[in-house]
């Protein structure tokens, strides 16, 4: 069976190679098929890895090396992959995950034009690709590939509508802010490597755990950069709620199993580490604090329903950032696999309540969803409720606890830590509740009026109603299995938090119920609330991005600029970028894409795939013989007085080159 | 034979050579075509003698001989065409008869 893990990220390859580069037309309704059918067999492909698990308790697969290895000195670089418990349950959510999301988007892309949804369809199988390369990666190149093809899928896919500037902009942003992350990451790997000789991660964990240095200090310090940027952490959190910008699908994978779970499974692989440097451990915990309080207050401010779900995903990393530096491993684990299925769920749910309300995202025009799409907003409400931590009912309140309970018992700081999560808790509870108390709500004189009955007719096909079913069944009983998964990642260990179990609960408790208050008091006073400048400077983000955009941006635009400016460079770039604009000009026709799209004539399978180029190519190369046969014909003059001169000129020609040659 | 003298004679076989070469290429009747490709061939021939004088070898008098007997020769072919060439509509215009047939 260990064959079977190497090729774990292969069928969502193959199925990218097909929708990318095949040159042959594909209807949607292909495409769709070839994309599920790719993500179901990645499913399929990690059931016997859980069942070996579950059934012989052969739970760790490999180090297996992928590559052949000679010998370069004393360091070890066979490239190989691994799934361990951790690798395991990242894998299963993900290709879960992608799976409901795929089959969604199947449902939910219709609309959109035949190349698009073959582009899009692509995207989303090497997205699924990269996660699972970068999840069953055993060193640092593979695991790097996968952190990189990530970042760029991430990219295509949230500047997916290429029309729009806003979605570009989102997209360069998130590239930008996760390069600056993935170049720290690229440094902390390669010091490592420098170091230890190895690009085993396991050599490397190890070798740091047994003896830490200044320099291990420093790599681990790069790669704790690394994983709060793609996790949007602070202080690079910026880039998240931006990225919101790409398709519902799109979000709902991004923000729950692939991209900003990188950060939080990169840390989870170097957790051992945690201990041995205590220092990377605080700031681990620190920023993760930070980045679930301030994800939390600008969550509860905003009026854009996708907006408000990107920074609930900031906050809600913030709690697996944090258990993860307080070496909670499981529990950090467990919460990703339920946050994936509730922030799934939320997102596609929410992407069909706003197309019912005629594409507004704003909550004041979503107000009535509750009649005009009972499915979907039963589904948003099953998140909500997960998301919200409802005490004993949903799946988030379970892994949310499991967070809570390792911080209290993680050393003297415990206690303090485990009060501001329970604030960040209390935030959750609100800033989940209020989309809520906004949907349930009948709609405002004006905001239903001309979107007519049409929106409400829409009903959900299976590929969309089973998705929202599944999620919401994660969402809700997910929680039964979160202490068995916590204690199986940990490997065993249970969180040990002696005494204090009643005091944790009733924190808990009142942390949903006051964060629930809180909510119903904000709608209550929604008007002065909505109007405040507090309200404006959480909707930014606590000016954060705009101090970026000040400090960082501003002035390097300003330099560029100038640089533009001078005379010199500007023909320096005009002599440099004069190669790029015929390509770009090429590559943004899309002849490809153009070529599939054009019509179909019921022709041989060859000449459907070629169209009639073959045949004009044949003739050109014709034409080409021709044109040489007339061109050296013009030698043959027929008079002898030519043929002379040029028996001479060759005569001559050897006589030099006989001459030059007996020189030496 | 001194040194002078022979690369003197073989100045002479180049000139003659190339007064031949260029009378070929430069004149378009037949017949002084055919007088100087006889000048070219006795340029060699003339460096054939020179050569074998200069080593002392017979070999550059029998090559001299092979290359007077293949001028003869080659004149006998040279007049046949001549003679034909006049009789038809062509002429003794070399670069008019260019197609080799009528």
């Amino acid at each position: 069976m260990d064959w079977l893990l190497p090729a774990l990220p292969v069928p969502t390859l193959v199925a990218f190679a097909v929708l990318a580069v095949a040159p042959v037309p594909l209807s949607p309704r292909t495409t769709h098929r070839i994309a599920i059918a790719a993500s179901a067999t990645t499913v399929l492909a990690v059931l016997p890895f859980a069942l070996a698990c579950l059934l012989h308790g052969r739970c760790t697969v490999g180090p297996l090396a992928v590559t052949s290895t000679p010998e370069i000195g004393a360091i070890d670089h066979a490239l190989g992959v691994v799934l361990d418990p951790l690798g395991l349950v990242t894998a299963a959510t993900v290709a879960l995950v992608s799976l409901m999301v795929v089959s969604f988007a199947t449902a939910f892309m219709r609309g959109e034009g035949t190349a698009d949804q073959r582009r899009f369809f692509a995207l989303m199988a090497l997205f699924e690709t990269a996660m699972l390369t970068l999840v069953i990666a055993a060193d640092a190149v593979v695991l790097f590939l996968g952190w990189e093809l990530v970042g760029l899928c991430s990219f295509f896919l949230i500047a997916y509508d290429t029309r729009s500037a806003a979605s570009l902009a989102a997209g360069r942003k998130a590239f930008v802010m996760t390069r600056i992350a993935d170049a720290a990451l690229f440094a902390g790997l390669a010091l490592l490597f420098v170091d230890n000789d190895t690009i085993q991660l396991a050599a490397m964990t190890e070798s740091v755990e047994t003896s830490p240095d200044a320099r291990d200090k420093a790599a681990l310090a790069l790669i704790l950069v690394g994983a709060l940027g793609k996790s949007a952490q602070v202080p690079l959190q910026t880039w998240l709620p931006d990225a919101m910008a790409g398709p519902v699908p799109v979000s709902a994978l991004l923000h729950s199993a692939t991209m900003v779970a990188a950060g939080v499974f990169l840390l989870a692989r170097f957790a051992p580490v945690m201990e041995a440097v205590p220092a990377i451990g605080y700031a681990t915990t620190g920023l993760g604090l930070a980045t679930a309080l301030l994800g939390g207050v600008a969550a509860l401010a905003q009026n854009d329903i996708k907006r408000l779900l990107a920074y609930s995903t900031v906050s809600q990393i913030g709690y697996m950032v944090m258990a993860v530096g307080v070496g909670a491993v499981g529990a950090a684990m467990a919460h990703f696999a339920m946050h994936a299925a509730f922030k799934a769920l939320l997102f596609l749910s929410a992407g069909l309540l706003s197309e019912a309300a005629g594409h507004s995202r704003e909550l004041a025009d979503l107000r009535g969803s509750r009649r005009r799409a009972p499915g979907a907003f039963w589904a948003f409400a099953a998140g909500a409720v997960s998301l919200a931590g409802l005490p004993f009912l949903s799946a988030g309140w379970f892994s949310k606890e499991a967070i809570l309970a390792a911080l209290w018992g993680a050393g003297a700081f415990g206690p303090m830590l485990w009060t501001g999560a329970v604030l960040g808790a209390g935030l959750t509870a609100g800033y989940a509740r209020r989309p809520l108390i906004a949907l349930a709500r009948a709609p405002l004189g004006h905001a239903g009026e001309g979107r007519g009955p049409s929106a409400s007719d829409h009903s959900l096909g299976a590929e969309m109603a089973i998705p929202l079913a599944v999620l919401s069944a994660m969402a809700l009983a997910g929680g039964l299995g979160v202490e068995a998964l916590a204690r199986f990642v940990a490997g065993g260990e249970t969180g040990g938090h002696a005494g204090a179990e009643t005091l944790l609960l009733a924190g808990g408790i009142a942390a949903a119920v006051l964060g629930a208050a809180l909510a119903v008091l904000l709608a209550a006073r929604a008007r002065t609330f909505a109007g405040s400048r507090a309200a404006a400077v959480m909707r930014g983000g606590l000016g954060i991005d705009a101090l970026y955009r000040r400090r960082v941006v501003a002035p390097a635009s300003a330099g560029i600029a100038a640089i533009a400016d001078d005379p010199a460079a500007r023909g320096f770039v005009a002599a440099v970028a004069a190669p790029v604009g015929p390509v770009a000009t090429l590559a943004a026709n899309d002849p490809l894409g153009r070529r599939l799209d054009a019509s179909r004539s019921a022709m041989s399978p060859a000449r459907r795939a070629l169209g009639d180029r073959a045949e004009r190519a044949f003739a050109a190369l014709a034409r080409l013989v021709a044109r040489l046969a007339r061109r050296s014909r013009r030698l043959l003059t027929g008079r002898a007085r030519d043929y002379a001169v040029a028996a001479a000129l060759g005569a001559a020609l050897l006589l030099g080159l006989a001459t030059g040659m007996a020189w030496n | 034979m001194t040194e002078a003298a022979f690369l003197g004679l073989l100045a002479v076989a180049g000139g003659l050579f190339a007064i031949g070469l260029a009378g070929l290429v430069l004149r378009r009747t037949v017949l002084f075509q055919l007088l100087a490709l006889e000048v070219m061939l006795s340029g060699p021939a003339l460096a054939f003698v020179a050569a074998g004088a200069r080593h002392g070898a017979a070999e550059g008098q029998a090559m001299t001989l092979l290359v007077i007997a293949l001028a003869a020769a080659e004149v006998a072919l040279g007049l046949a065409l001549f003679l034909r060439l006049r009789r038809g509509e062509v002429g003794t215009d070399a670069d008019a008869a260019a197609t080799l047939r009528h």
